[in-house]
């Protein structure tokens, strides 16, 4: 009588027909659900906690600007890998700058904040879009005084944003900017101000014309 | 000293815990003192509050709750870490525990998840004012004078 060898979590080693479960085996929690909802008072805790660590390594509104986005990147190149794995649709990669756009304030800002954004502008003279959210969450708790205006803590999302953009080759300069808000100082209406490389509007012209 | 009408809640202080003010807002309208006034105010409040609980018959005190007086009342409402929220109202007002409650809740938002604010330290964060005044405000609709 053979032994029946032992597997690593000293369960019997099935038959090749059964497999042993796994964490890898586990569904990716991901779209809507319980299991993809995290507490906003533990996230606004531990933002408020990255933004004091980045102003005490920042010695320049540019330089902390800089170094928030550099965190923000690294999410936005995950996000979008997840997004194409789990995400509703997500088979599809966006071939123009029109529907990246809508990719961005659609299914990517309700992924991350569960919220559509609010507007998609585009500024005539620059060339930029501008995607707007009345209230953006990663402020939501942050009123910055007076002597720090320049400072902006969503350059976080502008950060996810640009990694999601270089992540589809889509090259371009993400800045994040307080807009003027007409509900007063209660929210922080903000832009996320997308600036796209030149062969990327070339580009873009041939593909649409 | 004229007083708006339908204004019950007048003045709060928020003290820290080693008992200076770190914020100060009427609601009333009334003339704006001195700010040293303000802070030896506090300085008092806190300093009753701490006699108070040394003072009670029973073994332990949360200190004072409410002082009553013909021309106003004033609610305290003490945090686990030792940040007393004052709130002077008009007599007949109610629902104060309620209000005072809120006012903890966003103190613990707009203050405490700021990255610009630091703890025992004044408060100065716009976001705090604006909600602040709305939630007085409705504070105040609640609690019309019949």
């Amino acid at each position: 009588m053979t032994e029946v060898p032992t597997g690593a979590a000293g369960a019997q080693l099935q038959t090749p027909t059964m497999r042993v479960s796994s964490p890898l085996d586990k569904e990716i929690r991901g779209g809507s659900g319980k299991g993809s909802e995290v507490s906003l008072s533990a996230f606004a805790f531990l933002f408020s906690e990255l933004v004091q660590y980045t102003q005490s390594k920042s010695a320049s509104v540019q330089e902390f600007q800089q170094r928030l986005a550099e965190v923000g990147y690294a999410v936005g190149v995950r996000m979008l890998e997840l997004n194409s794995f789990t995400g509703k649709g997500s088979a599809k990669r966006e071939l123009t700058i029109l529907d990246m756009l809508g990719f961005l304030s659609g299914p990517l800002w309700r992924r991350l904040f569960g919220k559509k954004a609010d507007r998609v502008e585009q500024t005539v003279e620059s060339g930029e879009y501008i995607i707007c959210d009345d209230n953006i969450l990663v402020s939501q708790y942050i009123s910055t005084p007076n002597d720090k205006s320049g400072l902006n803590c969503a350059s976080l999302v502008a950060g996810i944003v640009q990694g999601v953009l270089d992540s589809s080759e889509f090259n371009a300069t993400v800045v994040a900017h307080n807009m003027q808000s007409d509900t007063g100082p209660k929210a922080s209406r903000t832009g996320i101000f997308i600036r796209f490389d030149e062969d990327v509007l070339a580009r873009n012209a041939k593909m649409t014309s | 000293l004229t007083k708006a009408k339908g204004m019950p809640a007048q003045c709060l202080y928020v003290v820290n815990k080693s008992g200076g003010l770190i914020y100060q807002q009427d609601f009333d309208g009334r003339p704006k003192l001195d700010s040293n006034e303000y802070l030896r105010m506090a300085s008092a409040f806190h300093a009753f509050f701490v006699i108070a609980t040394q003072l009670t018959p029973t073994d332990s005190s949360s200190g004072i709750q409410t002082i009553e007086t013909d021309s106003f009342r004033l609610h305290c409402f003490q945090t686990p870490t030792g940040v007393k929220f004052f709130l002077t109202v008009d007599p007949y007002d109610t629902g104060l525990d309620e209000t005072l409650a809120e006012i903890y809740e966003l103190y613990a938002d707009y203050a405490l998840k700021n990255p610009f604010y630091e703890l025992e330290m004044p408060i100065r964060c716009e976001k705090f004012d604006a909600n602040l005044e709305q939630l007085v405000q409705r504070h105040n609709k609640k609690n019309k004078p019949n």
